[in-house]
């Protein structure tokens, strides 16, 4: 077997340490000032994903749809957590993400368990009014990760 | 293979540790996103603005990626990895085998949720470093400034071709386990945890 191994510096490396440039502090209060702008935008971005998400657990597919039906909800949990994670919604991001694995496991499974997704949904919209005390709002991702674990897990 | 999810493990690793009087110059360096999520695309290219890039590459697909790939020097890749059709861990594999002048330009992958299908594609696609989202402004910039001091030689093998994955000098960013230390290496494999895994 061939291998090859190159030592090389990065350009990046060698520009990043040119005279001039920014503090890290400044360069973030910066960036939360040019991204502040996008933060309604990204709630109705997550509003309209948790609305559809509602909908299609709402409506479970037969059988031969079940793939398809599974896919678009672990995209919706993907963009709900991609969407509203800059903005710091961790609780919301983390029961999005719990939302990824169940749905994974499902598809892997090829087995429909719609009781976990109805609760991720429902978690997720109690998440994301945020007006719950800390304490309740683990509990809430305490809870859920019992779900997931207690879900059936598929052999690879 | 093992997936359980961890979530209080994943909001507590690998939490940056950034210096605020850490000075850095990014303004020269062309950067490149990829994403194929319009909002998430924009955001991040907004991101990168705050920290002082002025020349950033937008692009939504593997196609624009690598049409601009061929004919424009850019010096860090920040790659979705979750993208349909050709992915992100399919542009990396394509770049560092490309023989192009970007082939080992510091690539930053980004990754939501790891399906346990494409465990093995992230793990051998040749990133520098694989970023779990969340994607805070901290944890990008964190992973950045890591990334450009990032002095692995790099490897081409005909199974794998990327940034030599031990760690010799540099070590990964401040709060991630190294690999002989994480989950990837005793079979528990979640590249989700919060600060991402080093590639």
């Amino acid at each position: 077997m061939s291998v090859t191994w190159v030592m090389r510096r990065s350009r990046l490396s060698k520009l990043v340490n040119q005279p001039g440039g920014v503090t890290v502090s400044k360069a973030l209060a910066e960036a939360a000032v040019q991204t502040e702008e996008f933060r309604a935008e990204a709630m109705g971005v997550v509003a309209e994903a948790l609305d559809e998400l509602d909908a299609v657990v709402a409506a479970p597919p037969a059988a031969d749809g079940l793939q398809g039906w599974l896919e678009r909800i672990y995209f919706l949990a993907t963009r709900i957590s991609d969407t509203a994670g800059p903005f710091g919604y961790e609780d919301l991001c983390a029961a999005a993400f719990s939302l990824c694995e169940l749905a994974d496991r499902q598809q892997r499974g090829r087995a429909l368990d719609l009781p976990p997704l109805k609760v991720h949904a429902a978690s997720l919209r109690l998440l994301l009014a945020g007006d719950q005390p800390p304490a309740a709002r683990k509990a809430v991702l305490a809870g859920l990760s019992q779900v997931v674990e207690r879900a059936r897990k598929p052999v690879d | 293979m093992p997936d359980s999810i961890e979530l209080v493990e994943r909001k507590s690793a690998g939490t940056p540790n950034l210096n605020p009087n850490t000075v850095f110059n990014l303004s020269k360096a062309t950067v490149m996103v990829v994403d194929d999520e319009p909002f998430s695309l924009r955001l991040t290219a907004q991101t990168l603005l705050g920290f002082g890039v002025v020349t950033r590459h937008q692009c939504a697909s593997f196609d624009e990626a690598s049409a601009l790939l061929r004919s424009h020097p850019v010096d860090l890749l920040i790659v979705d990895a979750e993208m349909p059709g050709r992915d992100g861990y399919d542009l990396v594999n394509w770049l560092r085998r490309s023989g192009f002048d970007n082939a080992w330009t510091p690539v930053l992958m980004i990754s939501g949720h790891t399906p346990v299908s494409k465990v093995a594609k992230a793990r051998d696609c040749g990133a520098n470093f694989i970023v779990a989202r969340p994607l805070t402004a901290t944890l990008l910039l964190d992973r950045i400034l890591w990334v450009a001091k990032d002095v692995r030689g790099m490897l081409e093998t005909p199974t794998y071709a990327g940034p030599d994955r031990r760690f010799r000098e540099l070590g990964p960013p401040e709060g991630v386990p190294e690999r002989r230390h994480d989950p990837l290496s005793r079979g528990k494999i979640n590249l989700s945890s919060e600060g991402g895994s080093a590639a």
